[in-house]
């Protein structure tokens, strides 16, 4: 390797690394903020979910049928505190304590709800209307639990009476016996947890990590008149340019071991917010994985560090530069969002698409389902991209309309 | 030896600058058909009003910028098809040129060093030669952003003259300085004269231009007016000094040429 370029690469990266500031705001930053953010995050989410788990549904019923009231006194369902209200008239102010958040929900029951069932007709058929506050959690909770759970089960007992017994209303099992309900190993579950997160995380990291140093590195040293003093040298210009793509990768890869350091460091409270699936013991990643990764990730940091010095070097100014990569910014986070989402079909051609191809390469990786051809395809449009990048960064190094003022 | 034949240098002006200054032209002639040499042992001032080409044409020399049409050698090495080789064998200094605040002066000289393919030894020889020089010693592994300004000036001497090049090219080389720190400066480029470098400053000082210039050039818009020894300019402007014989070129070609 030409020592020139060593030399400059020594220098760019002294230039972080010895700068307190930037070793704070660059590197530490991002991965104390994820870890305090995702930790309170994630424990604010699971003191809700505790909350939700224990809380007790107000509900306020009209026309209570004494059928009902037996049904609730012998059923498992202990989550509600009924209030009988006997005046139909005071409806308007319930609905008023549901909008109020006051109460949870609001049955109304037909009047003779019980001789109307026992009656039977067909078209007569009694009826219980239901109010609830969708903007309420707890509320569409109560729908949930009285609706599809309480009023279904109490159904299912009248028809039992009507049979004779409970028995005759049973017509069918699920998974009674079934212990392997799931054929996916915990491994690959786990996996897959992960491949919907970590590809969306990294890729935002390494950009936004390499963002604020790399607009600095070449706008910042020809606003502050400092490259003019390195390119009088006899160094090539294409060894400064390279020298800083290089360093830019590495700060980039370092700020972003700090942000997934910072996800780690919040696991033990934020698991709730990855989702019920993220069993952290259960992650197991073959070497030949570890390796693909390792070559997704460096191909994607090409790119990224590739797109930021470029934006350096057409910009005169930090301030210039970061308003050119505000736009770019938001491809990368659209990009990386819409990888995840993606319904996984196979088609080769969304390999094609820079950044957007990249990232479910990586997710593949991640949930260990990863198709070699398309692994290739990709690779080596990610590569013509960085070739072409680095030649117009090269040309443009030349170019004394964007190295001087 | 440096050789400047024919040299022209049009810069292109944006619509955006264009309408801000007011101008007509897409493009600005900042220099045309200047030629003149300098050889090793002397010292060529190239003397002239603000926006004359002055720091264009040293800017040209340097590499930094490319000539439009024309040809500069600078130690048989030509600036357009050669330029690291140029940049090996000269050292080019002027007030825009900054160094990194962030570093100390001795880091700053390793650095450059390097970038010049200098071994640890040289770099270290030459530094502490320069320092002694210059007066840094004291400062060296001091960040240069607690420098005063005199002291990053002076320091930017030294980084400049790192690889003790053979052809010293300085845009007004006292411009800004303190009165002890131009002595020092002037001092040097005359030691280095002795010592048989080819230097060219720019200046619109004419007494910068009297006291240390072996031959002066006089650029006015663009364009050499006249050159030669001070007796020759005099004579030939028929003048006493060298003030009266810039002022009489300006009010001759000024209008024309500016």
């Amino acid at each position: 390797m030409d020592r020139r370029l060593l030399v400059v690469i020594k220098k760019e990266l002294m230039r972080v690394f010895t700068d307190r500031r930037l070793v704070f705001t660059a590197l530490l930053l991002p991965g104390l903020s994820i870890a305090v953010i995702y930790s309170i995050m994630g424990m604010v989410i699971g003191n809700m979910d505790d909350e939700r788990a224990i809380h007790m549904y107000e509900i306020e019923t009209y026309n209570v049928p004494s059928s009902y009231i037996s049904y609730m006194d012998e059923s498992p369902y202990d989550k509600i505190n009924m209030h009988e209200m006997v005046d139909i008239s005071q409806l308007e102010e319930s609905k008023m304590r549901l909008t109020n958040e006051s109460i949870d929900m609001v049955l109304v029951f037909d009047e003779n709800f019980d001789q109307k069932m026992s009656d039977y007709r067909i078209n007569e058929i009694p009826n219980i209307d239901t109010y609830f506050n969708p903007i309420n959690e707890y509320s569409q909770d109560a729908r949930n639990y009285i609706v599809n759970g309480i009023l279904q089960d109490y159904k299912v007992a009248i028809v039992g009476e009507r049979l004779g017994d409970i028995k005759f209303t049973q017509v069918f099992s699920i998974d009674i016996d079934n212990s392997e309900i799931s054929v996916a190993s915990e491994e690959k579950l786990a996996g897959t947890v992960i491949s919907r997160i970590l590809p969306i995380l990294i890729s935002i990291f390494l950009f936004a990590g390499a963002m604020g140093i790399g607009i600095d590195m070449v706008a910042g040293e020809k606003e502050r008149g400092t490259m003019a003093t390195i390119l009088l040298t006899p160094v090539k210009r294409e060894t400064v340019a390279l020298g800083k793509l290089i360093s830019l990768a590495i700060v980039a890869i370092f700020s972003t071991i700090s942000s997934i350091l910072g996800i780690l460091l919040s696991f033990p409270f934020s698991s709730k917010l990855f989702g019920q699936g993220l069993n952290i013991d259960k992650i197991s990643f073959p070497p030949q994985y570890i390796l693909l990764l390792l070559i997704a990730l460096l191909i994607l940091v090409g790119i990224y560090v590739g797109l930021i010095i470029l934006v350096s070097v057409i910009s005169r100014s930090v301030k210039e530069a970061g308003t050119y990569i505000s736009p770019i910014y938001m491809v990368v986070l659209i990009s990386a969002i819409l990888a995840v989402m993606g319904n996984g079909e196979m088609n080769y051609m969304k390999y094609l698409i820079p950044i957007y191809g990249n990232t479910i390469i990586i997710q593949n990786i991640f949930s260990l389902d990863i198709n070699m051809m398309y692994f290739l395809i990709n690779s080596f449009v990610s590569i013509l991209v960085i070739t072409g990048l680095v030649l117009i960064i090269r040309k443009m190094f030349y170019n004394e309309k964007f190295m001087f003022k | 030896m440096i050789e400047v034949r024919n040299l022209t240098k049009t810069y292109f002006v944006s619509k955006r600058e264009r309408k801000k200054n007011k101008m007509k032209n897409e493009y600005v002639r900042a220099v045309e058909n200047v030629s003149f040499s300098v050889r090793p042992g002397e010292i060529y001032a190239l003397l002239g009003p603000n926006g004359a080409g002055k720091t264009t044409t040293l800017r040209c020399m340097s590499t930094l910028i490319k000539p439009s049409s024309g040809e500069i050698i600078i130690d048989g090495f030509d600036v357009q098809n050669d330029s690291e080789s140029v940049r090996e064998n000269i050292s080019f200094l002027t007030n825009e040129l900054k160094l990194d605040e962030h570093f100390s002066a001795d880091y700053t000289m390793k650095f450059f060093g390097g970038l010049r393919n200098m071994l640890p030894e040289q770099i270290d020889l030459r530094k502490n030669y320069l320092f002694d020089i210059f007066g840094i010693e004291g400062f060296k592994n001091k960040q240069i952003s607690d420098f005063s300004t005199g002291m990053k000036q002076k320091l930017g001497i030294a980084v400049s003259l790192l690889n003790d090049p053979e052809v010293i090219i300085f845009d007004e080389p006292t411009n800004g300085l303190d009165i002890l720190t131009a002595k020092t400066v002037t001092d040097y480029l005359l030691d280095m004269k002795e010592q048989g470098k080819t230097i060219i400053i720019s200046t619109h000082v004419m007494r910068v231009a009297e006291k240390l210039s072996d031959r002066i050039g006089i650029l006015i818009g663009g364009h050499l007016i006249i050159e030669g020894t001070l007796k020759e300019i005099l004579e030939k402007t028929e003048t006493e000094t060298l003030d009266d014989a810039f002022f009489a070129l300006y009010e001759k070609f000024g209008d024309d040429n500016g």
